[in-house]
């Protein structure tokens, strides 16, 4: 059987959300901020994975190699729908279709049943580093140019 | 370890080559044959891993490896990404992203858009500030991402893990096609693959549905008949049972499921013209031979691509419905043009289109036999078979532009490479050492026929810093609406501001100008049998006012020895009324940059 229906507690899902919400957000502001060197890397990750990964959480697929091979062609199909139909609606916006790919994962992601902890717990250490390398792009290297400006 | 210093021995090899080396048969001419005793070490560990019975981890290593070594061929040679359909493609995306417009006015492909709309936003979202080291990069990329979705949909007739890892490494070994660069087409691939294994794995029938009713001579006949052709909807199980469906699937899931196909398949049609029809194809086949329980889903998806074509890509249907319908049903016809016309070009390149033939007749034979050893051993495998053959009806509806055939190939080699995989792997049962080495000397011999095959026309598709110092000096000097002539279209200016100034590829005129009938109009009565014919074409393609350039590569000399058969010497005959009729404005040694015509030259527009 290669999805599984569970229910119950999902401790380790909130935490999930919280990370890829903040990751998606935080990609969100690295598009109007220049001269991000992994500013590549974060939003490629979540653009190419985030959305996938709800989907398949959101249908209870848990068979890995199903996960696996699926959630890259998810993610791009619906990183595709939404451009296009922001495109065809006449608001282009890399912004707005960030914003909204950002909240169908997190929509996606709080709507799907109970995951196993232990992989939502190794999800969150594998973006954890690149959501710290951005919070310290985003807010660590500005800050402390304001403060040797002013210290200037 | 060996699959990582296999790679590494490759690349080091290919690093020390010069592309400018090549001859008509492309990069298998430089390559050295020692360099294959790494693709012989990593098929030896490969085979070895299958033979011990392996983790998946050690043979995906594998398995990337390959990809690395065969598709990323070209940059380690090159110096630059190749190919100047990839860099026009590129030059689409940074167009939609620098003005958020389409130009389905210019180009037919931006009815379909989506591809490039959606490769717009990643370049914005992501701050690329150069997307060209990534652009080499795209074609094994695009092949590991295929892994997973072939993974899921041979899992779905085999258990035998051997013969799934064996399919995918005669996958790579035999996909000469070269469309997985940056194109929806080997974007579309990866949602091909994805849509079937998502329909395979969750709603592929476990059990006959002919279920004849009790009682009467109607029913009893029914009877007969459905346990006749009870094949048609269960395959013989006998020696490799393959892991069993969802059976269990909640409504909820089912739904989940369902709407996956339906997005995958949606991205599809708004992104490519022929993909849909053969996720299309493939679907009804399984249908009606009752593979899969979605009998609605050919339905939904017909109205779904139908609706495209009426609503969204109103422009080219407007413009081609005439000639599309001309080529329904012309088999012959269409044929021709995919094989009678393309067999044209320079020794060398006649040598690399047999053989391509060759390989694929060659690989269709083996699929063959192995579809009945499969058979022999009590697998029928009636859904791949499905899938391997849906593809051929594409011949039926068009041409393709003369690449339909290739296409075929394209969509079917998949589930081919999992019947020839099975000719040496029919059943779990352990193989001979024997049958092992000779899969290695397979795999080494079908990895050089690969190179010769996929990078065949090389010569004329690698690019050059030089050529593309030329193609950015002719961007830059000219104007917005201006043209920019080149012999043929194995050029990258598409990258350069493609909506601005229009380039414009005078493959006929430059290749039979001496067989055209002359109409002077705005040129004057110059005689045809000089560059008078090509310029006033291009003149004729520019709006009044505006002035023509031309851009001559070591890329458009090359194509035109590759693909027209056209003599250097020929070539520069031309070459040489281009120098004497424009003026030389940027030379070096891969090529020059003229005006041909223009306010400013010889006081008016034109001459």
């Amino acid at each position: 059987v290669s999805t599984q229906s569970s229910t119950g507690p999902a401790p380790f899902r909130y935490l999930a959300i919280g990370v890829i919400g903040v990751l998606g957000l935080a990609a969100s502001f690295a598009i109007a901020a220049d001269r991000l060197p992994l500013r590549e890397i974060t939003v490629g990750l979540f653009l190419g994975l985030g959305p996938g990964l709800a989907v398949t959480w959101l249908v209870g697929m848990t068979d890995r190699a199903a996960r696996l091979a699926l959630v890259v062609p998810i993610s791009l199909a619906v990183d595709l729908l939404v451009v296009s139909i922001v495109l065809y609606l006449g608001i282009w916006s890399p912004e707005l279709v960030m914003v909204v790919i950002v909240g169908l994962t997190l929509v996606g992601i709080a709507l799907a049943p109970y995951e196993r902890p232990a992989r939502a717990a190794l999800i969150v250490v594998a973006l954890l580093p690149c959501l710290m390398i951005l919070a310290g792009e985003l807010f660590v290297e500005p800050l402390s140019r304001v403060i040797v400006t002013a210290w200037g | 370890v060996v699959a990582a210093a296999s790679i590494l021995g490759w690349a080091v090899v290919l690093d020390s080559l010069d592309p400018r080396e090549m001859t008509d048969i492309g990069l298998i001419s430089i390559i050295p044959p020692p360099a294959f005793l790494f693709v012989g070490l990593l098929s030896v560990s490969f085979v070895l891993c299958l033979r011990l019975r392996l983790g998946t981890p050690l043979i995906l290593g594998h398995l990337v490896a390959l990809a690395f070594m065969l598709y990323g061929a070209p940059a380690y040679v090159e110096e630059l990404p190749r190919f100047a359909t990839a860099w026009l493609h590129l030059g689409f995306s940074d167009a939609i992203a620098r003005t958020g417009e389409l130009f389905a006015i210019r180009d037919a492909r931006f009815d379909w858009p989506a591809f490039f709309t959606t490769a717009a936003f990643f370049d914005s979202a992501m701050g690329v500030e150069d997307f060209l080291p990534l652009l080499e990069w795209v074609p094994p990329l695009t092949m590991v991402l295929y892994i997973g979705p072939l993974y899921l949909i041979i899992r779905n007739a085999t258990s035998d893990r051997r013969l799934i890892w064996l399919s995918i490494w005669i996958f790579y070994l035999v996909n000469w096609v070269g469309q997985d660069y940056f194109s929806p087409q080997g974007f579309n691939v990866l949602l091909y693959l994805a849509i079937l294994a998502v329909v395979l794995t969750w709603f592929r029938r476990e059990q006959s549905s002919f279920r004849p009713p009790p009682g009467g001579v109607a029913a009893g006949l029914r009877r007969r008949l459905a346990t006749r052709f009870s094949w048609i909807a269960v395959d013989p199980v006998v020696n490799d049972p393959a892991p069993g469906v969802a059976s269990a699937l909640t409504f909820r899931q089912q739904i989940g499921l369902v709407a996956i196909v339906v997005a995958m398949y949606g991205a599809s049609v708004a992104s490519h013209q022929l993909t849909p029809f053969a996720v299309l194809g493939g679907v009804i086949g399984l249908t009606v031979f009752r593979r899969v329980r979605l009998t609605g889903l050919p339905v939904y998806m017909l109205v779904l691509v139908a609706t495209w074509l009426l609503f969204m890509a109103g422009t080219f249907l407007s413009g081609h419905l005439a000639s599309l319908l001309e080529d329904i049903g012309r088999l012959d016809q269409n044929a021709a043009s995919n094989i009678g016309a393309r067999l044209v070009g320079s020794d060398g390149h006649l040598l690399v289109l047999q053989v391509r033939l060759g390989l694929t007749v060659a690989l269709w034979g083996v699929a063959l036999i192995g579809g009945l050893r499969r058979l022999r051993a009590g697998q029928l495998d009636l859904s791949l078979a499905l899938l391997a053959m849906a593809p051929f009806g594409l011949i039926l509806l068009q041409a393709y532009g003369g690449e339909m055939l290739l296409r075929v190939y394209l969509f079917s080699v998949p589930f081919m490479s999992f019947f020839a995989a099975a000719a040496f792997y029919p059943t779990p049962r352990p193989a001979s050492w024997r049958l092992d080495l000779l899969l290695v000397g397979v795999s080494v011999g079908l990895a050089a026929v690969m190179l010769f095959t996929r990078f065949g026309n090389e010569k004329a598709d690698f690019v050059t810093p030089e050529e593309l110092e030329l193609v950015q000096f002719a961007a830059a000097v000219a104007e917005p609406g201006d043209t920019i002539g080149s012999a043929n279209h194995s050029v990258p200016l598409g990258l350069f501001e493609w909506e601005e100034h229009r380039g414009v590829s005078l493959d006929e005129f430059w290749r039979n100008w001496q067989d055209e009938p002359c109409i002077p109009r705005r040129i004057g009565t110059e005689p045809c049998r000089d560059i008078s014919r090509v310029i006033q074409e291009l003149d004729d393609r520019t709006r009044d006012g505006a002035s023509g350039y031309f851009v001559i590569t070591r890329g458009q000399v090359a194509f035109s020895e590759v693909f027209w058969g056209m003599s250097e010497a020929e070539f520069n005959e031309r070459w040489q009324d281009l120098e004497l009729r424009g003026d030389l404005l940027f030379r070096n040694r891969d090529g020059a940059v003229y005006r041909v015509f223009g306010p400013s030259l010889d006081g008016g527009n034109p001459p």
